[in-house]
């Protein structure tokens, strides 16, 4: 039950994060171009999920027979979701590399728009290793 | 009070076995997994969930409540069963059961506390989406007598605790203002918010 029941949350949850994404114009993090279809595949998955959990096995069992208990769930359910997060930014990055590689001009979401995460991230941290090597030229002795 | 409890719940669940479609609906319905992870997916669309970057604080602030008030909910349910033990209703009557027979205390209704406040939490951003949660969860406390897990008064006290919590964490996250500016601040760092 709980390697059926993380396969369901992460493949819903990828779904759900794909659907987000084509709502909210938020082009770096899609794995397909275009919008409606993104929409409409990633409802299709999420779908497919819930039919697939539920038609798969008996799932009205009692943890002590097999279920998962309230910890059990959250558990399972937050690596699922994390997992699910972490393949989105990972294969929108690469899927987008060639299409969306600009510096991000935003913060947040907002530079997804227009750059993939990996980009919009390495931008961050060269900015970053950027302050920091001019505070400490200033700031270091000799 | 009772006996009106206990008989909304042998005439709701008098229809068990009429309809076996709909059983079989329900029994998918009212399991440990579904309305959860519904509710909770919810929450991870919001989290992105808007054209603009106002709009999109507004619901993460939302899954913010909802998570916390998810949390707290369960606790105050967690400290109220150390109190109160009410036996589940197949103990005492007669009851056509649509699902496995739970041995822990029937009230307050915990998985109905849960979508009440993911529903309360989503409700203060996108009130749509808060709406159609609510009616999920209240479904979802109907089906859940109607299957012979709880007494309709658990739902009630299980949907008050729910929303109750919710309200709260709402309320609270403005007094312990900026930690949550400075928490979506660091995730919009991370280009995650």
């Amino acid at each position: 039950m709980a390697g059926d029941y993380f396969i369901f949350v992460f493949v819903a949850a990828l779904g759900v994060l794909q659907a987000a994404a084509a709502y909210s114009r938020i082009d770096g993090l899609l794995f397909l171009r275009r919008r409606r279809v993104s929409v409409v595949v990633s409802g299709l998955v999420v779908v497919v999920a819930f039919v697939w959990f539920f038609s798969a096995d008996q799932r009205n069992v009692p943890d002590t027979g097999g279920g998962l208990d309230g910890n059990a769930q959250t558990v399972l359910f937050m690596s699922a979701v994390v997992a699910a997060a972490v393949a989105t930014l990972g294969v929108s990055s690469l899927v987008n590399r060639h299409a969306l590689n600009g510096t991000p001009q935003l913060w947040g979401l907002d530079a997804l728009r227009y750059t993939t995460y990996a980009s919009a991230l390495k931008g961050t941290v060269n900015f970053g290793l950027r302050i920091w090597r001019q505070w400490t030229q200033r700031y270091s002795s000799g | 009070m009772a006996s009106v409890d206990t008989e909304v719940l042998l005439w709701l669940n008098g229809l068990v076995g009429r309809f076996p479609v709909v059983d079989a609906m329900i029994k998918a319905l009212v399991s440990d997994y579904f309305v959860p992870v519904v509710g909770s997916l919810v929450l991870l669309g919001l989290w992105m969930w808007g054209k603009d970057a106002s709009r999109r604080e507004r619901h993460q602030r939302a899954v913010m409540v909802g998570m916390i008030g998810l949390a707290l909910a369960n606790l105050a349910v967690m400290v109220i069963n150390q109190y109160y033990f009410r036996a589940r209703p197949f103990m005492d009557h007669p009851i056509n059961m649509l699902f496995y027979q739970p041995t822990d205390s029937s009230f307050p209704a915990n998985p109905v506390a849960v979508a009440f406040a993911i529903a309360t939490g989503v409700w203060s951003g996108n009130r749509p989406m808060g709406l159609v949660l609510y009616v999920i969860a209240a479904l979802f406390g109907v089906f859940r007598v109607y299957a012979g897990v709880f007494y309709p008064s658990d739902v009630v006290a299980g949907a008050v605790i729910g929303t109750v919590a919710a309200i709260l964490v709402r309320y609270a996250l403005r007094f312990i203002e900026p930690v949550p500016t400075m928490i979506l601040k660091l995730a919009r760092t991370l280009y995650l918010a």
